[in-house]
């Protein structure tokens, strides 16, 4: 086994090395540069100065020139600087993760923690009321546009009823509060942002749940597990639930890179300083730097990603675990 | 004469199949006796496996039983509740199957798969039942038990997967054992040392046999009795000789012709 995985994460260099070529000649192809948005619409900037400033920034190199250089960095873990505030674009990836961090892995606790339960509820009735009344549901929520089920929300909790803060992370006074007082007053502002962004997710991987659990149930080896006179929660939780459970695990190891992606939409509707902000503004300004850290952040976390869902179905399936042995 | 340990009474089972109601078995009678073989014959479709299913009530969600009685030693089996029929499955009633491949769980090692009912039933600790099954496959004659209880069904051959679902049924030394086709899927060599190996420990252990096949040759060799069934009704019944020589019902005649034809008869 520590053979596959040594394997596989040396399989993620080259991959890596496409992954970043492909991006930094994507990035430079678009039109727009870093200095031409600070520049263009300011008129007491001359043409020199700004020939100056892309010397400066290495813009007037060809690009294979570029891409070594920045690669050689990169080799070092050095991302260089914003091309906008100059600041090490690692220090302002590394400010914006824990939130974005909190809010994931939250959402996705939340997520697995319901949707599973609930896809096995279904699947042990289907067509049952339990499972007619939670299909409907799912169907409205993962139909339902993230932003436009934000406002709905914020208008009933924030507005009308004044339960949640509209927007942020903290409130006014926070520090002021002592550390549990702010523990509360983060969740509280966290609940709204962390539920609309699950819901979507929650409704379909409890279908998916659902879906597999019904298949599971009707393999052959289930007739033996009651054949054998097991308990149902024994038939249902060990007999078919390691086996219903398999794609499941696909899908949490895929949704690892998401973890850190954070979404842009979402983060600007609740005001969140996250990953998906800075990733967008970067976009906008085209601070090539700063796009390119989190191409290969994301292209790691979507690597790992895969490795681990890879690990965990050879742990729950051995006729996957074997197989990798020889 | 040794007194029936199981009797099925006019048994009527109905399947719920997009929204209509099909008959799967049509008022099947039968009786087994304490340590007979007793062949439950047919071809496929006719309700042979619903039969047997229903005797510990481990049919599929959509089937209903709609009348009938099932009386294991005196007791309708039918009229118990979940929690007293879960005690005589794999307890007192064992049941192999067709293809074990597919019947054993492929992500449960085969030790898990054999202590389970052992620690259920017999209540011993999780290292007993390990011994214990360990033990179980050597009954049924398979080498190096140990290396056979860490592995997986599909690291073994179809022959020996049907050993260790032997294996299984037997753990808890049961009364009666079901066996659904349990050679059909292994090729001829396998399926006469299978058979040879379940005779062998049915006078050992001492438990009634009903066996259920479509092959009369399997029949010819081991069954006491035999019932034929065709379309959800025992058409049928008698002594081995009597059915496989002097058949009386249309259906029985054809079926027996066809294996004489064959020469497996």
């Amino acid at each position: 086994m520590s053979y596959y995985i040594i394997k596989r994460l040396l399989g993620i260099i080259p991959l890596l090395l496409g992954i970043t070529i492909i991006s930094f000649v994507i990035i430079h192809l678009a039109p727009g540069k870093p200095t031409q948005l600070e520049m263009s619409m300011n008129p007491k900037v001359s043409y020199e100065a700004r020939l100056r400033l892309e010397k400066l920034y290495g813009l007037d190199q060809p690009l294979y020139l570029q891409y070594t250089n920045w690669l050689k960095r990169f080799a070092r873990l050095d991302f260089g600087p914003s091309l906008t505030d100059n600041r090490p674009v690692l220090d302002k990836i590394l400010e914006r993760i824990p939130v974005t961090l909190t809010i994931n892995i939250s959402s996705m606790l939340l997520i697995f923690l319901v949707a599973i339960p609930l896809g096995i509820r279904s699947a042990l009735n289907p067509e049952g009321a339990f499972d007619k009344i939670t299909t409907f549901f799912v169907f409205l929520f993962f139909a339902a546009p993230t932003f436009w089920l934000a406002l709905l929300l914020m208008n009933l909790f924030c507005i009308t009823l004044g339960w949640l803060p509209v927007s942020g992370l903290t409130s006014l006074d926070f520090e002021y509060f002592g550390p549990v007082r702010k523990a509360v007053d983060l969740a509280w502002h966290l609940t709204l942002p962390v539920f609309v962004s699950s819901i979507g997710s929650l409704a379909g991987i409890s279908r998916y749940m659902r879906s597999s659990m019904i298949e599971a149930l009707k393999q052959p080896f289930i007739y033996t597990a009651r054949a054998k006179g097991l308990p149902r929660n024994t038939v249902i939780y060990k007999h078919a639930l390691r086996n219903a459970i398999l794609p499941i695990a696909t899908i949490l190891g895929l949704s690892i890179p998401a973890l850190l992606g954070g979404s842009v939409i979402f983060e600007s509707i609740f005001a969140i300083p996250g990953i998906g902000r800075l990733f967008y503004e970067a976009v906008m300004t085209r601070d090539f730097n700063l796009i390119m850290a989190e191409v290969v952040l994301g292209a790691i976390l979507t690597m790992l990603g895969n490795l681990i869902a890879d690990i965990s179905y050879a742990y729950i399936d051995p006729r996957i675990r074997y197989r990798n042995e020889k | 004469m040794t007194p029936e340990i199981l009797e099925i009474i006019d048994l009527k089972v109905d399947f719920c199949l997009q929204g209509k109601i099909n008959q799967a078995v049509g008022g099947v009678s039968l009786f087994i006796r304490d340590h007979e073989t007793v062949v439950l014959a047919g071809e496929s479709g006719s309700g042979k496996t619903v039969t047997a299913l229903s005797i510990t009530g481990i049919l599929p969600p959509n089937a209903l039983i709609a009348q009938g009685k099932i009386l294991y030693r005196g007791r309708d089996l039918l009229t118990l509740g979940e929690d007293a029929l879960s005690r005589i499955r794999g307890n007192q009633i064992a049941y192999i199957f067709q293809e074990p491949g597919a019947y054993l769980n492929p992500v449960l090692s085969i030790g898990d798969q054999l202590s389970e009912t052992i620690i259920l039933h017999q209540g011993l600790t999780k290292e007993a039942a390990r011994e214990e099954a360990a033990e179980l496959l050597a009954l049924v004659k398979i080498r190096d038990p140990k290396d056979i209880i860490r592995s997986y069904p599909h690291q073994l051959s179809g022959g020996m997967n049907q050993r260790v679902f032997l294996a299984m049924a037997l753990a808890c030394k049961p009364r009666i054992l079901i066996a659904d086709e349990p050679t059909t899927s292994l090729d001829v060599t396998v399926e006469a040392k299978m058979l040879e190996l379940l005779m062998g420990l049915k006078k050992e252990i001492g438990f009634a046999l009903l066996f259920i096949t479509h092959n009369l040759s399997i029949a010819k060799k081991i069954a006491d009795r035999i019932y034929v069934m065709y379309r959800g009704k025992i058409v049928e019944e008698g002594d081995q000789d009597k059915i496989l020589t002097r058949p009386e019902h249309a259906h029985t005649k054809e079926l027996v012709a066809a294996f004489e034809k064959i020469g497996k008869l």
